[in-house]
């Protein structure tokens, strides 16, 4: 058996039962970062992702990350009805998710009814010794009928498993859960909130907040960063763009390069939110981006490539005609639905990546 | 990690834990850097009944940048002899390099590298094997293989 990692239940939220409820749900989540949209932007092809996600892929490569089509950075344009559906969605899921759950608790309920008959007219058929006599089996549910009573507002009666009081309305799947109170709170919390959630569907709760919340900017008031062009930019440039947008100018110039680049990255796409954070929380991501960045990059240390390459140049040289020679290759197609269309520019050499 | 990296691994283990493509296995996931699974080709191919073992390594960019992906070569699994598969389990396949897009996944790789050795015609090794193989950098990434496009 495989362990999972402990955090995996609380990095993804139930999925639907039903099939077709389970791939809208999936349509509206960014197939980059499979969470829900974050500010839902395309290309010109039309394919849809998170602003970051998208600002990252194509910053590695000017493409559709589904079709390949080439895309770039500049035009890159907000999905605002997708956005609107989507907050819409979140509000309408949860009433869905726990309308499935009833409707299959309801479902399972049906069955153990017709299984009780069941098992009352077969006891009472069978002459032969059973192990839960006819007899007992309907003196249970006669006792169970008698000493059904009512305790606040729910109608409380004896499970004929475990002989406690239980809720009436949810005993079967009281059963079901194995006779656990832990279990039949749950079941009584859930359709509690059903009962809330269609309140708040149909009721003045569920307009969304036209304001911005605490973390959030006011819509329209911030302006996007043009991206700098790093390859030509010195040590005492970086330090001032940093400066002006109030960052930490410490560290080497590669680590200064990509924090102002990612954080170009961050804020553009924080501009596309239709509820914009706030600069300082903008500023906690980057801080947290750089953190894991340099921790990820502990844990695998890089072949000096470089060196590599230096001392073994002779080889590798031969190995590009080599390789250049070689005839009978394939490369793995993709099993993306949309095939690539044209051929895979090859790099000239076969060498080391620095 | 990172945290869209965790995000997509955990959503990508839940996946595989529920249902995994005909002919692939979860051999070890207890963490979000390091991943192996066994790999099966299904129907006639030059491998039947060989069992091989993909290692996925991420890092923090995932799946912005690609996993590092090797077949595993040691005690217990070899690597399947292919013209794109070096005995060191380093792969010649252009959708772990230049040709990865972040919407593929570890299954999307784990089926690709089925079908590269369902449609093999003769077990052999890259012609450059024993060269590459002596001289290799230890992590596939960080060596750019040229990639013929003709397609099997
Ligand atoms: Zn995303
Ligand atoms: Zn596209
Ligand atoms: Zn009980």
């Amino acid at each position: 058996m495989v362990d999972l990692p402990r955090n995996i239940q609380d990095t993804d939220p139930e999925d639907f039962a039903n099939e077709l409820l389970r791939k809208v749900d999936n349509s509206l989540k960014c197939p980059i970062c499979k969470a829900y949209f974050d500010a839902a932007m395309y290309s010109d092809c039309g394919h849809t992702f998170c602003a970051v996600c998208l600002r990252e892929s194509l910053s590695v490569k000017q493409e559709c990350p589904i079709c390949r089509k080439p895309a770039k950075e500049l035009s890159m344009k907000k999905n605002i009805m997708l956005e609107d559906t989507l907050i819409l969605w979140q509000q309408a899921r949860d009433t869905l998710l726990t309308l499935e759950r009833l409707e299959a608790a309801k479902a399972s309920k049906k069955r153990k009814r017709s299984a009780s008959i069941q098992s009352i007219e077969s006891d009472s058929n069978e002459a032969g010794p059973s192990s839960r006599p006819a007899s007992t089996t309907v003196k249970k549910m006669k006792k169970r009928a008698e000493s059904t009573q009512k305790t606040g507002d729910s109608t409380m009666t004896e499970c004929p498993m475990c002989q406690n009081l239980v809720v009436e309305a949810i005993i079967n799947q009281h059963i079901d859960g194995g006779c656990n109170p832990e279990n039949d709170k749950k079941i009584t919390r859930d359709s509690q909130r059903a009962k809330d959630q269609w309140s708040s569907v149909f009721g003045k709760s569920a307009k969304r907040k036209a304001t911005p919340v605490k973390g959030e900017t006011e819509p329209g008031t911030l302006e996007k960063l043009p991206r700098g062009s790093y390859d030509i930019l010195k040590d005492k440039d970086l330090r001032r763009m940093l400066k002006e947008e109030g960052l930490p100018t410490d560290g080497e110039t590669e680590a200064m390069k990509s924090r102002h680049k990612q954080w170009v990255i961050f804020w553009n796409s924080n501009v596309d939110r239709k509820f914009p954070k706030s600069r300082e929380t903008v500023k906690e991501e980057l801080k947290k981006w750089e953190r894991e960045m340099a921790s990820s990059r502990r844990k695998r240390p890089q072949v000096n490539a470089v060196e590599h390459l230096k001392h073994h140049k002779t080889d590798f040289d031969k190995l590009v005609q080599n390789v250049r020679s070689r005839k009978p290759k394939s490369s793995a197609a993709a099993p993306s639905p949309n095939e690539v269309a044209e051929p895979v520019a090859p790099p000239d050499v076969m060498s080391i990546d620095d | 990690m990172g945290s869209i990296a965790t995000r997509r691994l955990a959503k990508e283990l839940r996946e595989l834990s529920l249902e995994c493509p005909t002919g692939i296995k979860i051999l070890s996931a207890n963490d979000f850097h390091t991943w192996r699974l066994s790999i099966e080709v299904m129907g006639d191919s030059l491998y039947q009944g060989q069992v091989f073992a993909l290692q996925f390594i991420f890092d923090a960019q995932y799946p912005i940048a690609s996993p590092e992906v090797t077949f595993v070569s040691d005690e217990h699994y070899k690597a399947p002899i292919h013209p794109h598969v070096y005995s060191n389990g380093h792969i010649c396949a252009s959708i772990l390099g230049t040709e990865w897009s972040p919407i593929l996944s570890v299954a999307a790789v784990c089926v690709t590298m089925q079908s590269m050795l369902a449609s093999c015609k003769k077990l052999e090794r890259p012609p450059d094997n024993d060269r590459y193989v002596r001289h290799a950098p230890k992590s596939p990434k960080n060596t750019r293989f040229v990639y013929d496009d003709d397609t099997v």
